[in-house]
């Protein structure tokens, strides 16, 4: 026999290990745990960590950059005083400076002498600052296109009528982890009722559950469009970018009803 | 006996800092690189994991886990956490970027794979819908609410199996026997 409030336990220790615990929540488990100190905090944590091991695969190093910034964290962390900065996660310590009289009679004039500064300062004309302009989808695009390992593939048309007189190409780079949908004659959609929405299956993916790749809707039928791709997770081999029409906001997983295009990445 | 890593970090031992790195940097990386929406935001991730590990370290308990276990464990929590922040505020923008790649470590990887083999072992007790249900939850990151939406099933259903999946597998796993989870299991 199990109470209510072992089953709440085990619940709230099973929530946190797999998707975390609001606040009100990991107060409750901290009463929860008291009443059953059979039960650590950790433990169903533990065992979502073992079983994640079994699909990991470890065989990408830890990049060099990133590891030299750990290093230099550390050295940070450890040894504050020789890196010359406060410990992370630790507030620099304040120290008072011990004003002497002849300062303190002074401070009035170096005030006076520092506000003519700023006041001078803030008179100069100064030349109004130049924003860059902001780069186009298509001149992203076109950057991208330079990248060595970029995937370039057009899409196809299903069997889906709307489908026949869409045309265009989808382009993405493994190494940025960033691509580019471009469309013509892709039907305008109202966004109250259905989106587009872009899965990647990935060489590392279970085919059921392809990642997935961004919403989006189209305002102006017939006008070439461009469409970043925002994969949700990373993606390690694209096999197949596949366009769905969803309901508005998307989609977790789709029941694919409605596919209307797809493309397959030339295999490398 | 000699100490283990976290045990040496935890007493301040500046080379065991890099014999972290050495030894967990990969599965950290992969974890992050599985769990985080594109390289830039898992670059962020695992300077924070690392900095969690050092911070925990002294809370490392051989008799509860292996220290491989541990470290995942760890590094799990704080990309749960970077998850539910991303949900909370789905604006953030990926910053992806180029990475150069150091040396591999082969004996590193044996002891993850055995880890890894055990937990793969330890999946098979569980009914087909459980491991259906753990495996988006854990590999995939999905949330018990996008489960529920994908499957067709009930939240409830879903949190059930969920649980009752993860304290058969600590059982299997031998994480810590107690009695309490056996009467769990017997239901199951």
């Amino acid at each position: 026999m199990t109470s209510p409030d072992y089953e709440r336990l085990l619940t709230l220790l099973a929530d946190r290990a797999t998707q975390g615990l609001d606040e009100p929540e990991g107060i409750e488990l901290k009463e929860l745990l008291m009443k059953h100190p059979e039960w650590n905090e950790s433990d169903l944590e533990l065992t979502a960590a073992a079983l994640c091991l079994a699909e990991l695969d470890v065989s990408e190093p830890l990049p060099a950059s990133l590891r030299t910034s750990v290093l230099a964290t550390a050295n940070r962390y450890f040894d504050p005083v020789a890196a010359g900065s406060p410990q992370v996660g630790q507030p620099a310590k304040v120290v008072a400076f011990p004003a002497s009289r002849h300062l303190v009679s002074q401070a009035g004039w170096y005030v006076a002498a520092a506000s003519l500064v700023l006041a001078a300062f803030l008179a100069w004309p100064r030349p109004t600052p130049v924003t860059p302009p902001t780069p186009s989808l298509a001149d992203l695009r076109s950057q991208l296109l330079q990248q060595p390992d970029l995937l370039k593939t057009n899409w196809s048309a299903t069997e889906t009528p709307e489908a026949r007189q869409i045309n265009g190409d989808i382009v993405w780079s493994p190494g940025k982890q960033s691509g580019y949908m471009r469309f013509r004659g892709l039907p305008a959609n109202n966004p109250t009722v259905s989106v587009y929405q872009l899965w990647i299956f990935d060489v590392n993916q279970d085919e059921k559950y392809p990642i997935d790749g961004g919403v989006f809707s189209v305002t102006r039928e017939g006008d070439e469009v461009i469409i970043p791709i925002t994969a949700k997770l990373f993606v390690s081999k694209p096999t197949l970018f596949a366009l769905t029409v969803e309901k508005p906001g998307g989609v977790v997983v789709s029941k694919r009803d409605k596919l209307i295009l797809v493309a397959k990445p030339p295999t490398t | 006996m000699a100490r283990s890593i976290l045990e040496r970090i935890a007493l301040g031992e500046k080379q065991a800092v890099q014999d972290c790195l050495d030894t967990y940097g990969n599965l950290i990386w992969a974890l992050a690189r599985k769990l985080s929406p594109n390289p830039a935001d898992a670059e962020d991730a695992v300077q924070e994991i690392f900095i969690d590990l050092w911070k925990h370290a002294a809370r490392f308990d051989a008799q509860q886990a292996s220290e491989t276990t541990f470290v995942a464990m760890i590094a799990r929590r704080r990309l749960i956490d970077r998850i539910r922040k991303v949900r909370r505020n789905p604006e953030a923008d990926p910053l992806p970027e180029n990475l150069a790649e150091p040396p591999h470590r082969h004996d590193q990887q044996l002891e993850i794979k055995a880890d890894a083999a055990r937990a793969a072992h330890a999946m098979h007790v569980l009914r087909p819908e459980q491991q259906q249900v753990l495996k988006l939850a854990i590999f995939q990151g999905f949330s018990h609410q996008e489960i529920a939406e994908s499957t067709g099933l009930s939240l409830g259903t879903v949190k059930t199996h969920i649980r009752r999946g993860l304290v058969k597998i600590r059982e299997v796993l031998g994480v810590r026997s107690l009695d309490s989870a056996a009467k769990e299991t017997t239901s199951l």
